[in-house]
């Protein structure tokens, strides 16, 4: 018990003393600290708020004149009043003024960036732009290449079709374009090249190595007349005897095959005559290979 | 809107400043532009709770004066227009700061587009 009154008494001093110290801020005091505080960060152009302290100041005055006169005046609480609510006025108006010039700079900032992003779109388009006609160039170019390789093609062809005669077929299939030549330019049972033959393959060398897109698989082949294994000799030694000769006319190695097929792939029936005659051949497959690539 | 309470807040600092309070002129002064703040804020069309109490003074002022409690009456009136200028300034502080705040939220998707744009330009520029 005698605990809680020194307590109470002690309390009551401290609460005592707070007062005593709070009456020395006199109104005119309380008033000048209100609007002080509102000065602080007060932008340049917060006219407003300027002009709402300056009023606020001049109430000061007022009350100053009014405590002076009379320190317990009815007017000193309504002045007081009048004097804290300049002063929140300036506050807000001042907070107001630094909120509008932040705003004023965040538009600029939007305009920076819109103006960066109508550059960046500019580059794109043009970044764009470049890549269609690039594109365009390439397939253009693609185009006349192989508009080029058509027409060396068809003229390569039409020197072709001009060594057709008794002694040369000159077909077309899906491989490519076909010389059958007829055995008659080989020496009967033998592989070697007669003269008419070569004569025939130098002409056919020099369209080769005009038209280097095209390679030449040579193929030997028999009737069924003799053995398997003879003919399938006969028609080998014939298709590389070819192969050599175009070599020695200039023509490069790897663009050339040779392969003997015997009796294996005929093209006519070898009960007639005719047909044995038709068999009897060497077939040069000549081929495009800028086609086998597509 | 700010033209107007610049001015009003001008002619108010003039008549502080020379020192009317207490005159028949001061009171006259006060309490019109009480009246004028209050057309302002019907303008402004504030909430009613927010001005109320300021318009119960002004008309305790004009009665002071009626009364011929002249420097009475002149600071309630006094006290009656600064309510209304603090609501408006309030109003005011308000809107700007919404203003503030969606600029931001367009400023903010003004950058994003940037890096959007950006990063396509590096991907058209890269392929």
């Amino acid at each position: 018990m005698k605990t809680i009154k020194i307590l109470t008494l002690g309390a009551l001093a401290v609460s005592m003393s707070f007062a005593a110290e709070a009456s020395s801020v006199t109104p005119v005091d309380q008033c000048r600290l209100a609007l002080d505080n509102a000065k602080t960060n007060l932008p340049s152009n917060a006219y407003a708020a300027k002009l709402t302290l300056a009023e606020g100041y001049g109430s000061l005055n007022a009350l100053e004149t009014i405590y002076a006169d009379d320190d317990d005046s009815e007017l000193i609480p309504t002045f007081l009043e009048n004097c804290k609510k300049y002063a929140e006025i300036a506050k807000l108006q001042s907070e107001t003024q630094a909120i509008q010039n932040h705003i004023a700079e965040n538009w600029e900032k939007r305009a920076a960036t819109n103006r960066t992003i109508e550059a960046i779109q500019e580059q794109i388009g043009e970044a764009r732009s470049g890549k269609v006609s690039d594109l365009e160039a390439e397939k253009q170019a693609i185009k006349a290449q192989k508009d080029k390789l058509e027409a060396s093609k068809n003229e390569a062809m039409d020197k072709l079709n001009a060594l057709q005669s008794q002694m040369i077929q000159v077909t077309k299939d899906a491989r490519g374009i076909i010389l059958s030549m007829s055995d008659i330019l080989f020496d009967v049972g033998r592989a070697t090249l007669k003269t008419d033959l070569m004569t025939s393959l130098a002409k056919i060398a020099g369209i080769l190595s005009v038209y280097q897109q095209f390679d030449v698989s040579i193929e030997g082949n028999t009737d069924n007349t003799g053995s398997e294994e003879f003919n399938m000799t006969l028609s080998q030694q014939r298709a590389e005897n070819v192969m050599n000769f175009l070599v020695e006319q200039g023509i490069a190695e790897t663009r050339l095959t040779a392969k003997g097929l015997g009796m294996t792939m005929p093209i006519a029936d070898n009960s007639t005559k005719e047909g044995r005659q038709k068999n009897r051949r060497v077939d040069l497959v000549i081929t495009d290979r800028t086609q086998k690539v597509k | 809107m700010k033209a107007k309470i610049f001015a009003c807040c001008s002619a108010i600092a003039l008549a502080a400043l020379t020192g009317c309070s207490g005159s028949q002129s001061g009171i006259n002064r006060s309490l019109g532009q009480a009246d004028a703040t209050r057309s302002l804020v019907n303008e402004n069309k504030l909430d009613a709770s927010m001005t109320s109490d300021s318009y119960a003074k002004l008309v305790a002022a004009k009665a002071l004066k009626e009364d011929g409690k002249i420097e009475e009456a002149q600071a309630l009136a006094e006290q009656s227009e600064l309510e209304m200028r603090l609501a408006i300034a309030k109003s005011e502080n308000e809107k700007v700061k919404n203003e503030d705040k969606k600029l931001e939220e367009s400023l903010r998707a003004d950058e994003e587009r940037k890096v959007l744009y950006q990063s396509i330009l590096e991907k058209e520029t890269k392929k």
